[in-house]
């Protein structure tokens, strides 16, 4: 019978990891990841040394910070009693291996690095032995690690998600994700032959730092006056050139101050994790209702943003909830049930497979003489041999202008022709039951 | 005209290290040691250029772990008896060099400097530095700015947000009762920052912080200014980060200014290198060798051949590279300025321990780049960072980056093989805080010193800050001392597994308690338990108990 008792002291993690879906093969462990044994052995002290400390090759960072704490003998624990203690104080033993619970934690290492550790309680594995029956003793110990970068995760709707085969005696592991500024969350359970997976507990959501800077470029100000911040934005310069500064001057410039919801719209797109919070908030309220206030300003391209607003909150609690975005704390039980997708216009609906999508290519083709020169505003066209050409393009909601010029071998002929394509805007709508 | 400004941030920390149940412990040696060669040659320079009118700026935290130790009657006797032994092995070695002209200066040199420390701690300051800092603040030259209750990292505390909590408050509470105001700035410890953590910050009252350079550099959106001015969190707290430039000329092991052959070696000290018996009474008192504090040779070169240290040669080294630097900032904020609308600021944090402890002349390079900022150029005015968000309160609005000043970046010295398995149990001790919290309720408001549930909770969070400190899984890592840091967690959080099972079954041994409250006495004065307590729970519980009476 697999039955899990007491975990042994020196564990010894497996390094073979397993991947189950879509083809994303999961790195080997470092063998850092080795489960640390939770007792500590108690050190010998060491000989008496005439030599001095072992030299730092140069001065350093770390090692001129280590000196802090300078290099020495061991220590012997304590064993002579104050006079004035009654009874020998002695509280240097072993942490407890274990806490007879069921818990799963992630702890971010670095952009490409999750620490994870847990403990799975009796009860625990008393209900997968349930849930799995007679397989449980095929059945792998398995710790599931979902990408909920922008989701509300409800178990089903990750982005992606990968095993790490753990063993029954690991209990902790580092994982190597691909990306950077993801958000993750875990399951901790077991997979049976059939490919069943029965999770015995649900971690945190963490979310990983990013690696390099943001492509974002907006700049929104906040002036402090007698303890209030007060974000603001200025207005584009509509015929004006940008000045050779271009960022500074606000002052000149006409303010457009935000609302605490401006900025709440705005850095739920930033951290990946707010959005699970504003999917949880969004349950609670009124039907959403799209804001253009901020897009038009925030980006200096001009670029449409669109964006979905939801009030009937304590302001101030809900930009304090949507910044914290590793804490413990916005675990939702359960899971909600809608969530939003970033990027232009879109929606998505959740908890469901069924999608739907649709993209728009434009294909312009042509023929002149072979030897003639083809010109698409600056850009020369290259002929086949037959004086065939085609093009194609992405085509996205807008107007793409199309200037074609050709040219005679002889330089004594020029035709031009002009013409334009349009995708005008996209709706997208769900209709629900 | 200044174009810009240069912000000095010394960082002074170590570990709560005191016990009281041993008559000589050897890691108490840090504090000592940190004291007679940088926290009083920092207060001499200090008081050097107040007394001559010198204008400067300069930022310090001191960690509330630092300044409890400073104010423990027992560790300020501890430390005389230290400084007494000192001198008393000063003169046996002036009288022993009489005949090396090399080594007699250097023993008088040290003999003046004990005598000094001991006029400044015992005559000047009555035992107690904090008085110094607190000193210099009032004047308007030193900005104190606070941190965390016992330098725990956060984002490894941060699974936890009451844990954090307490971290900050505590430091800023202690803040409080030492400097008679409230902090401006915080020191995150190890500038570990995780999106979320300026929320608590700003609860706190506190007006900014310091980050790493890439944390501002890849927050977002992209600062416009990258690290030469601060952001505003959405909360409003404002980020300044750290110059990369600036810190590799003082930190670097191969640019750096501390490696210079003129300089005093740090790892030649005469506790390792005299004969046993000459040396005996002033090492350990088991009679293993350790370092004295008076060491007589300078680097010289990269081999173990080391030559006397000449502290003239030293002196004129230290000017020339405060000249170096300071020169570097001025170029450096020429160029800044011309990009920019406004003036750049450049932030350069430093741990102070380097300077004067790990880097001999550290402090006179200070001294130097003060007097001369202050007396050779124009371009580059000390500041602090308060002082310029008075000057500049409009700045851009970004979201910082996770990030720390550790090796690589992020969290990986203070999570790895080595100390990663402290972790499940310092997260549930502080799941099991502020389960406590709930159980006893009325308890840490109105706490008395005779309810002995009161006393238990409060040293129960005692126990829980202690062992968060970020000092000890650095040390499993860096690998010195590790057994020592390894105890300490789990002494901590026995202590407190204890605490939390005798108050869970109504069995507190009060002796017990009595005996911890005296070894772990740091924040002996606060209801630490209180910031542990989940106030909008208790508000809501309040509320619905008035909706039930009004019923």
């Amino acid at each position: 019978m697999a039955k899990k008792t007491k975990k042994p002291q020196n564990k010894v993690t497996s390094s073979s990891t397993t991947k189950v879906k879509e083809n994303k093969v999961v790195p080997a462990e470092p063998k850092k990841a080795q489960a640390q044994p939770l007792v500590h052995a108690e050190p010998q002290r060491p000989a008496i040394s005439k030599q001095p400390s072992p030299r730092v090759e140069q001065p350093g960072l770390e090692s001129a910070r280590t000196t802090k704490y300078t290099p020495a003998p061991y220590h012997p624990p304590v064993t002579k009693s104050h006079p004035s203690n009654k009874t020998t104080f002695v509280d240097n033993y072993d942490l407890p291996t274990s806490y007879n619970s069921t818990y799963l934690t992630l702890m971010p290492r670095d952009p490409y690095w999750i620490h994870a550790y847990w403990e799975l309680g009796q009860d625990s594995i008393d209900h997968l032995r349930h849930s799995l029956g007679p397989d449980m003793e095929r059945s792998t110990y398995v710790l599931r690690v979902y990408d909920v970068s922008l989701k509300d995760f409800n178990g089903n709707n990750a982005n992606s998600w990968f095993d790490l085969d753990v063993g029954p005696h690991a209990n902790n592991w580092y994982i190597n994700s691909w990306k950077d500024n993801v958000s993750y969350c875990a399951e901790m359970g077991m997979r049976a032959p059939d490919g069943r997976f029965v999770a015995a507990t649900r971690s945190n959501f963490v979310n990983t730092p990013r690696q390099g800077s943001s492509g974002r470029s907006d700049v929104i100000w906040m002036e402090e006056k007698s303890g209030k911040y007060l974000p603001f934005v200025t207005a584009p310069r509509i015929n004006k050139k940008p000045t050779s500064s271009q960022y500074g001057n606000y002052s000149k410039k006409k303010r457009i101050y935000l609302t605490e919801d401006d900025i709440r719209v705005y850095y739920s797109r930033l951290f990946p994790l707010l959005r699970l919070v504003i999917a949880a908030r969004r349950k609670l309220t009124h039907e959403d209702v799209d804001v253009e206030l901020l897009g038009s300003y925030l980006t200096e391209g001009g670029k449409y943003l669109e964006e979905y607003i939801f009030g009937g909150l304590s302001r101030s609690k809900f930009l304090k909830k949507i910044i914290l975005g590793s804490s413990e704390e916005l675990v939702i039980p359960g899971g909600a049930s809608e969530s939003l997708k970033g990027g232009a216009s879109e929606r998505e609906e959740k908890k469901r497979k069924f999608f739907f999508e649709i993209g728009t290519e434009l294909i312009v083709y042509g023929r002149t003489e072979p030897d003639a020169e083809v010109w698409l505003g600056d850009k020369k066209i290259d002929l086949r041999p037959d004086g065939t050409f085609s093009l194609r393009f992405a085509l996205p909601d807008g107007k793409i202008p199309l200037n074609f010029r050709a040219i005679a071998k002889d330089k004594l002929e020029k035709r031009t022709i002009n013409t334009s394509v349009e995708r005008s805007q996209t709706k997208y709508n769900t209709q629900k039951p | 005209m200044h174009k810009g400004y240069l912000c000095l941030v010394l960082h002074a920390h170590l570990p709560y290290v005191r016990h009281p149940e041993e008559e000589h412990f050897l890691e108490e040696n840090w504090f000592y040691e940190a004291i007679t060669e940088t926290y009083i040659p920092l207060i001499e320079l200090f008081d050097r250029l107040v007394e001559e009118g010198v204008d400067f700026r300069i930022t310090m935290s001191l960690t509330p772990p630092l300044a409890s130790m400073m104010q423990d009657p027992l560790l300020q006797e501890r430390y005389l008896r230290h400084l007494d032994k000192l001198i008393e092995l000063s003169e046996k070695e002036l009288e022993r060099t009489g005949y090396e002209p090399h080594y007699h200066g250097l023993a008088l040199m040290y003999n003046r400097r004990f005598k000094e420390s001991k006029d400044v701690f015992a005559d000047k300051y009555k035992k107690d530095l904090t008085r110094a800092f607190k000193k210099f603040q009032d004047i308007g030259v030193l900005e104190v700015i606070g941190s965390c209750a016992t330098h725990g990292f956060l984002p490894n505390l941060s699974i936890n947000r009451a844990s954090v909590k307490a971290q900050v408050m505590i430091g800023v509470d202690h803040y409080k009762k030492v400097f008679g105001r409230k902090p401006k700035g915080f020191w995150l410890p190890e500038c570990g920052y995780y999106p979320g953590v300026d929320e608590v910050l700003k609860e706190a009252g506190i007006r900014y912080f310091f980050l790493d350079s890439h944390g501002l550099v890849n927050a977002d959106p992209r600062p416009c200014y990258s690290v030469y001015a601060p952001v505003y969190c959405p909360s409003g707290v404002a980020a300044f980060a750290r110059d990369w430039e600036s810190s590799k000329q003082v930190w670097s092991s191969k640019e750096g200014y501390p490696g210079d052959p003129d300089y005093r070696e740090y790892y030649r000290d005469i506790g390792h290198e005299l004969e046993y018996e000459y040396i005996k009474p002033y090492i350990h008192h088991m009679g293993f060798r350790i370092n004295t504090g008076m060491k007589y040779w300078r680097i010289t070169g990269n081999s173990e051949y080391k030559e006397a240290y000449r502290p003239d040669w030293a002196r004129e080294k230290a000017a020339i590279h405060a000249g170096n630097f300071m020169f570097n900032r001025e170029k450096q904020i020429h160029h800044l300025a011309a990009h920019m609308d406004r003036r750049p600021m450049i932030i350069a944090p430093y741990d102070a321990e380097l300077f004067g402890h790990w880097w001999f002349e550290g402090p006179m390079w200070i001294e130097f780049l003060i007097r001369k900022i202050a007396y050779d150029q124009n371009t580059v005015r000390l500041a602090t960072a308060a002082e310029y968000l008075d000057e500049y309160p409009t700045n851009q609005m970004s979201l910082p980056s996770a990030s720390s000043w550790g090796w690589k970046g992020y969290s990986e010295v203070w999570l790895e093989g080595g100390n990663d398995w402290i972790y499940r149990h310092l997260h549930m001790a502080a799941r099991r805080m502020v389960e406590l919290t709930e159980k006893f309720p009325a308890q840490p408001k109105k706490c008395s010193k005779k309810n002995v549930v009161c006393r238990a909770l409060n040293q129960a969070a005692r126990e829980l800050v202690l062992a968060e400190s970020s000092d000890w899984p650095f040390i499993m890592k860096t690998g010195t001392m590790v057994s020592y840091a390894q105890k300490r967690v789990k002494v901590h959080l026995n202590r407190f597994t204890r605490i939390y099972n005798d108050l869970l079954n109504g069995n507190i041994d009060p002796w017990w308690l009595k005996e911890v409250e005296s070894r772990d006495n740091i924040f002996f004065d606060l209801d630490c338990a209180s910031y542990y307590l989940n106030k909008t729970k208790k508000e809501t519980s309040i509320k619905n108990e008035y909706a039930n009476n009004a019923r």
